[in-house]
């Protein structure tokens, strides 16, 4: 059942060149996008509403498996869209004008080149896709629960909470069998990824890559991408911004006469919600810098050193985030209960979500930056070692500095990602440590979506800030060389 | 400057000798070249000398430092070899200028401000770049882009420069005139080369000395004129130029050489051999350009009595090369490859082997 959504959704990637309009879904976080789809286009929800009782036409059930997994898609699309976008901006623009140069069109363009060196990215996206699908914990708890739509994680989920003694076998049990799945995930990818250095270009100094003639082709994939982000994401943000402001969403009276700030003084008020605001940004901001930071380091001792565990390590960066995140704040839970020291420093702190959130996430950064990386070409390191470079050096001053573009968007990617996630922390969340995500799914479950609603637009806010600041600087600046 | 001496590298890769007793000593100032179709293990020798590479066995000095020894262990990393190596893609740092590429080795070395300024100008007029210091390496031409690239090599005065397949990227002009400039380079400042090729023009060129590399191995290494005209293998003789191959039976002349008998070729051909070659069938490499020929106009000129030398000769085909012809011949059953300066007239010709143009091969 799960799996095949799953597959599903792994269609989607390879439509995700349509463009940078794509980035639009990232504005939103996943819960936020959650509960503003539900608040639309869920079953008593705004639009369907609209369509069904007042135009009489036949309504769709979002609470229903294809629903969750048009929305899953959309959910999921981001991570996709980064990872892709990473590799691609490093992108040898000789190659492509090789193809059209040999008399193939744009068709053989994307053929020929541009799928091919996205392979490694791809792949790599299309298991992390799979993965999330797979323990993905809101959407089943958000759209799932009231049609009795129960997926592995979130049964998981509402047995832990439901249970009179922490930890019930079961819980290990169905985190142990998803383990298994994900490794098996894993165990292929290795194996698809065995010639990797095939798709490394030769990286000399080559102008980068000219956008994409579209042709005739240009209005309808506008049009069509335009529509997708507007159904997707803006009209779903707009309900986001309705719900956080009015008392009541409802068709039966209109919303400018609910109109009311208390959700929103809600969160300046109580120093629950206020502190899950202020503890998320603190995560999110140290979070993304450390584990960026870490995650480049082990990503060139993993593809340019001599280091023993070399091997392994890629491995390694991949498997937390590939681990279901519920599994992975179980583990988090009993490590930090059975280790005394420092387990009782993290237990119930923010820090210990710090690390948990960090550990889970680092392979977004990872798969950001080793597919850069593997673009880069080597005889560059090699330069720098014959002219006299230790590794250390030869990482910070050519390693690095080549890779800044994909640094930068790995480091958006944490942000966005920690200001969001919360499936690994459901477990380690006390009073006083709530996150947003936590908090978000407590206050739906109390049945107050106006206060989610609020909250949700808080994260976009987050996430829209940091995005501004890193693609916005990108773009100044070249802005300002071609000037 | 030191010398730089390789023994006996070998490697294995899976059930592939990828260097099989790899053998030579590059002497104090002189160029040496390693040629050989691609694939044949040139650019796994060089990076094992630049510390790149490291192989199962053997041994590479350089003076009396050891950079690598097998048998004791002892693999010096390539960052403390300190020799400038020049990369078939260039490397140029993308991310940096011309300028900072030229000083990175130097700022690595912590050369102060001022000695950094100097060298790297002083490099830079060296390969004629003085005036494009601010520029980024995408901004200069490929024949520009490999020129920084052996400025970096060399602004750290390095005592051995290895170059990878520097000119395969240039046009077929550029590369001649690099060609010149890089030995004019390398004669000036008197320093241990040594380059990688796979083009026998560029070898013979440049090189004091040539090994000509097969399948991992070192099959021939000698001064250019001597592995030209002498290249002991048809391997070699082939993979240098265009050749003709006699093969037939010896037998001892007159006058202490020897004469080949060639099954179809009127007459026989004379030769040299230092040892005996024994009662088997022997082979002979000539080079079209040492095979004389008589063309029909010669026969009424000053040596007319009668026949001119050699044998008559049909042409079966004519090739204009720009500065040559290249002819097929048949002579008598055989057919044989000449060049000459000038054109041959209509009708037949005479071909005279000389006892200095051949040479024997063994297969
Ligand atoms: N990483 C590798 N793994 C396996 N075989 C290799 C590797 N690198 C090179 N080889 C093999 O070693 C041989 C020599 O390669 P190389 O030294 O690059 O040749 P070239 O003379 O063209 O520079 C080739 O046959 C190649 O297939
Ligand atoms: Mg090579």
């Amino acid at each position: 059942m799960a799996r095949a959504r799953c597959l599903h959704r792994c269609d989607l990637p390879g439509r995700r060149w349509l463009g940078p309009a794509l980035l639009a879904p990232l504005l939103i976080p996943p819960l936020g996008l959650i509960v503003g789809w539900e608040s639309l286009y869920g079953p008593v929800g705004y639009l369907t509403q609209l369509w069904s009782t007042n135009l009489h036409l036949p309504a769709w059930n979002l609470e229903s498996l294809p629903g969750i997994s048009v929305l899953g898609a959309v959910v999921t699309l981001p991570v996709a869209y980064l990872t892709c976008s990473a590799v691609l901006e490093g992108g040898d623009g000789t190659l492509e004008d090789a193809v059209r140069a040999s008399g193939g069109g744009n068709r053989q363009v994307l053929k020929s080149v541009t799928l091919p060196t996205l392979r490694s990215a791809m792949l790599d996206s299309s298991l992390l896709i799979f993965a999330l699908c797979m323990e993905v914990l809101g959407l089943p708890l958000f759209l799932g629960r009231p049609a009795g739509i129960d997926f592995i994680a979130s049964y998981l989920y509402g047995v832990w909470t439901g249970s009179a003694t922490p930890d019930p076998p079961i819980v290990s049990a169905g985190a142990i069998l998803l383990l298994l799945l994900v490794s098996g995930i894993l165990v292929v990818r290795s194996l698809l990824m065995r010639h990797q250095a095939r798709y490394a270009s030769s990286a000399r100094a080559t102008p980068p890559a000219r956008p994409i003639r579209l042709g005739r082709w240009r209005l309808p994939l506008a049009i069509g991408a335009g529509g997708f982000v507007v159904v997707t994401s803006v009209i779903p943000l707009l309900g986001l911004g309705l719900m956080s402001s009015v008392t009541d969403l409802t068709t039966l009276v209109p919303p400018w006469q609910l109109w009311n700030g208390a959700n929103w003084s809600q969160i300046w008020r109580d120093p629950t919600l206020h502190r899950a605001f202020t503890n998320s940004l603190l995560i999110a901001a140290i979070g993304s810098v450390a584990t960026v930071a870490l995650v480049s380091l082990a990503t060139v001792l993993a593809h340019r050193s001599g280091f023993r565990l070399r091997r392994t390590l890629p491995a390694l960066l991949v498997y937390p985030r590939a681990t279901p995140g519920i599994v992975f704040g179980v583990g988090f839970f009993w490590l930090f209960l059975i280790v005394n020291w420092p387990g009782a420093l993290l237990r119930n702190s923010l820090s210990g979500e710090l690390l948990a959130l960090c550990v889970r996430n680092l392979t977004l950064a990872y798969v950001v930056l080793a597919p850069a990386l593997a673009r880069l070409n080597p005889e560059l390191d090699k330069a720098a070692t014959a002219s006299g470079a230790g590794w250390w050096t030869t990482t910070r001053t050519v390693t690095l500095p080549l890779l800044r573009p994909a640094l930068r968007s790995a480091m958006v990617l944490m942000f966005v990602t920690l200001v969001s996630d919360y499936d690994p922390v459901v477990f380690l969340a006390k009073p006083d440590t709530e996150l947003l995500g936590t908090t978000m799914l407590q206050t739906w479950a109390k049945g107050l979506p106006g206060p989610v609603a609020a909250l949700a637009l808080v994260q976009v806010l987050l996430v829209a800030v940091a995005l501004t600041v890193g693609f916005g600087w990108t773009l100044l600046k070249k802005a300002r060389r071609h000037a | 400057m030191p010398e730089l001496s390789v023994r006996h590298l070998t490697q294995t890769l899976g059930s592939t000798r990828i260097l099989d007793d790899v053998d030579f000593t590059v002497a104090d100032g002189t160029f040496t070249t390693l040629l050989g179709p691609s694939g044949c293990g040139k650019t796994t020798s060089l990076m094992a000398i630049a510390g790149f590479h490291t192989p199962d066995g053997g041994t590479i000095h350089h003076g009396d430092r050891v950079l690598f020894d097998a048998a004791a262990g002892h693999d010096l990393p390539a960052e403390r070899r300190a020799l400038g190596v020049v990369f078939q893609s260039y490397a140029l740092f993308p991310h940096m200028t011309v300028g900072q590429n030229v000083a990175y080795p130097l700022r690595l070395r912590r050369a102060g401000k001022q000695e950094i300024q100097h060298r790297v100008r002083t490099v830079l007029e060296l390969v004629e770049l003085a005036d494009r210091a601010d520029a980024h390496p995408h901004q200069l031409s490929g024949g520009q882009q490999q020129r920084v690239a052996l400025a970096r090599a060399l602004s750290h005065a390095p005592t051995a420069l290895l170059l990878d397949e520097p000119f395969s990227n240039l046009d077929a002009k550029l590369r001649e005139r690099a060609r010149d400039w890089l030995t004019d380079l390398q004669r000036d400042l008197g320093i241990t080369t040594v380059f990688v090729t796979h083009d026998q023009t560029e070898a013979l060129a440049m090189s004091d000395q040539i090994l000509v590399m097969h399948q991992g191995r070192i099959v021939r290494a000698g001064t250019p004129s001597d592995v030209y005209h002498h290249p002991g293998t048809r391997f070699v003789a082939e993979f240098l130029g265009r050749c003709n191959f006699l093969t037939g039976t010896a037998r001892k002349a007159a006058g202490g050489g020897w004469q080949l008998d060639v099954p179809g070729l009127p007459g026989t051909v004379p030769f040299r051999a230092d040892a005996p070659p024994g009662d088997e069938t022997v082979t002979l490499a000539v080079r079209p350009e040492a095979l004389v020929i008589a063309g029909p106009e010669a026969g009424n000129g000053a040596e007319s009595a009668g026949e001119p030398a050699g044998r008559p000769a049909k042409i079966t085909h004519e090739t204009f090369l720009g500065d040559r012809y290249l002819y097929s011949l048949a002579v008598g059953q055989v057919a044989l490859t000449a060049l000459t300066p000038h054109r041959l007239g209509e009708g037949d010709v005479h071909v005279t082997v000389t006892e200095d143009a051949a040479s024997v091969i063994v297969d």
